[in-house]
């Protein structure tokens, strides 16, 4: 059987970054030993969020629930990474915001509980039984974006192909490359589940083409499974390459449609850990209590991958590999990754890398001056964006023209900050400029919320008769209840504007006066 | 243990910087003024020492006035960088005066009362030429004989008096030769012939126009400046010159007379590609650099001044927030 082949990139964003990914194979992953107290975020990710299952002072078993997803978020079930007790729910102050956790003292037995079973012959259950049990296992997009996989698991009919990502093209990660090399029948196997929860067609798992010893190591297991439905194929070295839309767009040379998903193009695009983290939990039965991360910067003697359970402070690892004067922790990548506030903070399961340096491990961008206007920028970005008009516009309060220029589109890779002579922060100041593009939007509607009440009081008191004042009256108070509620929570309150409840379809129907149009 | 937090995503730069870009651009510009030194003698030198230190001693004052910190300003290179562009656009011999009035066009109209550094409309070594060009026509169309290079002390004194032998100045460059010759009714052919052209200095210019080039593969390489740019602007007038030139060669230069006479090529690496006063997206380069090329043969064809590089390069800068606003790129997903 010949290679993977190649597949060469129609379009020129980007950046060529110095990897280092291919030169050695890798040695197998180290294991950091459970820690003596375990952190547990409730929010791992800004779309999701746990309920706490657990009471403080119970008694938990390695791999049981200890809490739920929150209604209406796009959160995970989490599961207890060690036996042992459950001492408190804090509040503990991560990176970037402040975060509930589920605190747990290891009992240093692993007692694991019995829901920890493997599926015997899963390829004989149902989709629908299968995609349930993912979101048991709270198996999240390992990705980074840590969206439920069961979720995504679930499209619209018509899905073809199931990409499988193991484009790993942001500097310093490298837990990706360490689960193709040492398992790739784990990423095979995690495959193939999804191919029967999906019922597509075939599978494509796509690899960076500098990660060389990945690629031979999964083209050699694919080549001995020998399932027809699934190919290896390796993708331009160039960074961001491995975002979902800028895969799907080498793959397929199309791009997602605007506002769209990537379904809208038959695809669903799965990172190599999620389907490694399917396998295990489905044939090994063992839930996302544990993932790869990558560990290196100059305070580390050796950049290696370690298995790290969930909940374990970043603290721990600096000691179990003898990291010395570690100044600065980035977790993430050196493009993406968020500068860590303490060494308390813990690994979630967006974790996938950390970097431990003594403050002089990265040259830091020039002192800012103005925009040249050199336009350096431009072809760089895959998201389409001319940066440097999109920053041009950010200097007024009018937030449409940023938004027409693309502030949503930014998917924050820091392509044109890199090349930036000026030294501007392009992308800090693009995540602004989101976040005050959607907090306008939310006062909009909630403007317009307040304009149609009060139009639909003025017609109450003028013309409505008592049996339909009555139903009015009573939808209105539904209505004031459902805005009063979503409060604080935006993207719960896009979702219930955007899905038609009764009430809302009963007060569109409504003949409306006074119902001025604005602009 | 306490942690460093102050470091946002992007943690890694490519290390490249403004001063380091003008640097390159300055070191750029030494093969064709050295050429042009050569070919001119000591007033090219002495024109390029006095508009830097010009530029930069009034970026110097514009800052103080406006209250701003000297720093890193002043270190950027980019107002010595206009002075010494503004000094390659000059006749050899130009009174101080002139060059003085002209930097003060440059670096306090046209770049401190904008915003400084980044928010110029125009194109600040040019603004600063144009003014001259108009104000003082006689002085600028005085280019010195060939064989009167040289001599110090001739140029010392035209510098600091601005005044000199009449015949010392007698000399044309070779598209005031073209121009005057064809209003005279001579055709090229004829202007070839009877050595016009090669007393203006037709092949020494082609050697001036080489060694800007030579600078500016340099830039490409250091990827200082884009390729779209020059590309356009050589596009734009060779085209436009070839239409002409296949229709009646006898009155309309060639294309390759046109691209390697007067300054063409130092416009073409130096002056069109400023990052600030240019298109920011790729095709928005070509198309300023074509509209640069195209309105250059227009205003060297039916204009009053022999080249019209300056004017064409101003004129395009104001055509760049059109042309910015036109060359978008597509945002993901909105092309199918």
């Amino acid at each position: 059987m010949s290679g993977p082949q190649l597949i060469h990139a129609q379009n020129d964003w980007g950046l060529k970054l110095p990897s280092g990914k291919g030169e050695n194979p890798l040695p197998a992953a180290t294991e950091i030993s459970a820690p003596e107290e375990l952190t547990v975020l409730l929010k791992q990710s800004p779309g999701g969020l746990s309920k706490p299952m657990v009471q403080i002072g119970q008694k938990v078993f390695k791999g049981q629930k200890i809490a739920a997803p929150a209604k209406n978020t796009f959160g995970s079930f989490l599961h207890a990474p060690v036996s042992g007790t459950v001492t408190s729910i804090i509040e503990v102050n991560d990176s970037e915001h402040i975060k509930r956790a589920i605190i747990l003292a290891n009992d240093g037995l692993d007692t694991v509980h019995d829901d920890c079973t493997p599926i015997s012959n899963p390829f004989q259950r149902s989709p629908q039984f299968i995609r349930q049990r993912i979101a048991e296992g709270g198996i999240v997009g390992l990705g980074g974006a840590l969206f439920p996989t069961a979720i995504k698991l679930n499209p619209a009919p018509g899905i073809k192909t199931l990409l499988i990502n193991g484009v790993e093209c942001e500097p310093y990660i490298n837990c990706d490359n360490q689960l193709l090399q040492q398992y790739p029948e784990r990423v095979l196997s995690g495959t193939q589940l999804m191919l029967h929860v999906l019922g597509a067609e075939e599978a494509v798992i796509a690899i960076e083409q500098d990660m060389v010893h990945a690629l031979v190591s999964m083209q050699a297991a694919t080549d001995t499974l020998n399932d027809p439905r699934i190919r290896v194929v390796s993708v331009p070295d160039v960074y961001p390459a491995g975002g979902e839309r800028q895969l799907i767009e080498i793959i397929t040379g199309s791009q997602v449609p605007h506002g769209g998903l990537p379904a809208d193009l038959g695809v669903i695009c799965q990172n190599v850990g999620t389907a490694a983290a399917v396998d295990q939990w489905i044939n090994a039965g063992e839930p996302l209590i544990s993932r790869m991360v990558t560990v290196c910067g100059n305070a580390t003697t050796a950049s290696e991958n370690c298995v790290v359970r969930i909940g374990t402070p970043i603290a721990a690892i600096i000691s179990t590999l003898q990291a010395k004067d570690v100044s600065r922790v980035i977790i993430g990548g050196s493009m993406m990754g968020v500068t860590a506030h303490s060494v308390t903070e813990p690994i979630s399961k967006a974790s996938n890398c950390i970097i431990l340096s003594n403050g002089e491990h990265f040259s830091p961008a020039p002192e800012e001056m103005p925009c040249i206007r050199c336009g350096d920028c431009v072809p760089v970005c895959p998201a389409g964006i001319n940066p440097q008009l999109l920053l041009e516009s950010m200097s007024t309060t009018n937030t449409r023209q940023s938004e027409a220029l693309g502030a949503l589109d930014c998917i924050d890779c820091g392509c044109c900050d890199y090349v930036c002579p000026s030294g501007i922060d392009l992308t800090a100041r693009f995540k602004i400029a989101k976040q005050t593009i959607w907090e306008q939007h939310l006062l909009a509607m909630r403007a317009e919320r307040s304009q149609q009440r009060f139009a639909d009081h003025e017609r109450r008191s003028l013309t409505a008769s008592n049996k339909e004042r009555a139903t009015l009256d009573a939808q209105t108070a539904a209505f004031h209840d459902l805005h009063t509620n979503s409060k604080g929570a935006l993207d719960d309150m896009l979702k219930r504007l955007n899905s038609s409840t009764p009430d809302d379809a009963a007060l569109k129907d409504t003949p409306r006066k006074n119902d001025k149009a604005d602009d | 243990m306490s942690l460093l937090s102050n470091s946002r995503a992007p943690h890694q730069h490519s290390q490249r910087n403004v001063a380091q870009m003008m640097r390159d651009v300055l070191l750029a510009t030494f093969p064709v003024s050295t050429i042009l030194c050569w070919t001119y003698g000591w007033g090219v030198l002495l024109n390029i020492l006095f508009a830097a230190s010009c530029c930069w001693l009034l970026e110097a004052a514009a800052l103080k006035i406006r209250g701003r910190r000297l720093q890193p300003w002043l270190t950027d290179g980019s107002a010595p960088l206009t002075g010494v562009l503004l000094a390659l656009a000059l006749p050899p011999l130009t009174p101080w005066w002139l060059i003085a009035i002209a930097s003060l066009f440059a670096i306090v109209f046209a770049k401190h009362l904008y915003g400084g550094l980044g928010y110029n409309l125009f194109n600040p070594a040019m603004a600063g030429y144009a003014v001259l060009l108009i104000s003082f026509p006689a002085y600028m169309a005085w280019w010195p004989e060939l064989s009167a290079r040289s001599n110090i002390n001739d140029t010392l004194h035209y510098f600091l008096y601005g005044t000199a032998a009449a015949d010392a100045l007698s000399g044309a460059t070779p598209l005031d030769a073209i121009q005057t010759g064809l209003k005279q009714m001579q055709t090229l052919p004829e202007l070839l012939a009877n050595g016009t052209l090669e007393t203006a200095g037709n092949a020494q210019w082609v050697w001036i126009n080489l060694a800007a080039i030579a600078g500016g593969l340099f830039l490409l390489m250091r990827r200082t400046i884009t390729w779209q740019i020059p590309a356009g602007v050589i596009l734009g007038l060779a085209l436009s010159a070839s239409i002409a030139w296949i229709g009646d060669a006898a009155v309309n230069p060639s294309p390759w007379l046109q691209l390697v006479s007067g300054g063409t090529m130092i416009g073409v690496f130096f002056i069109a590609t400023d990052p600030v006063s240019s298109a920011s997206s790729p095709q928005g380069k070509l198309i300023y650099g074509a509209g640069i090329g195209a309105l250059t043969y227009v205003i060297r064809t039916w204009g009053a001044y022999p080249d019209g590089f300056a004017f064409a390069v101003l004129l395009m800068n104001l055509a760049v927030p059109l042309i910015d606003r036109y060359t978008r790129p597509k945002l993901y997903g909105q092309v199918q």
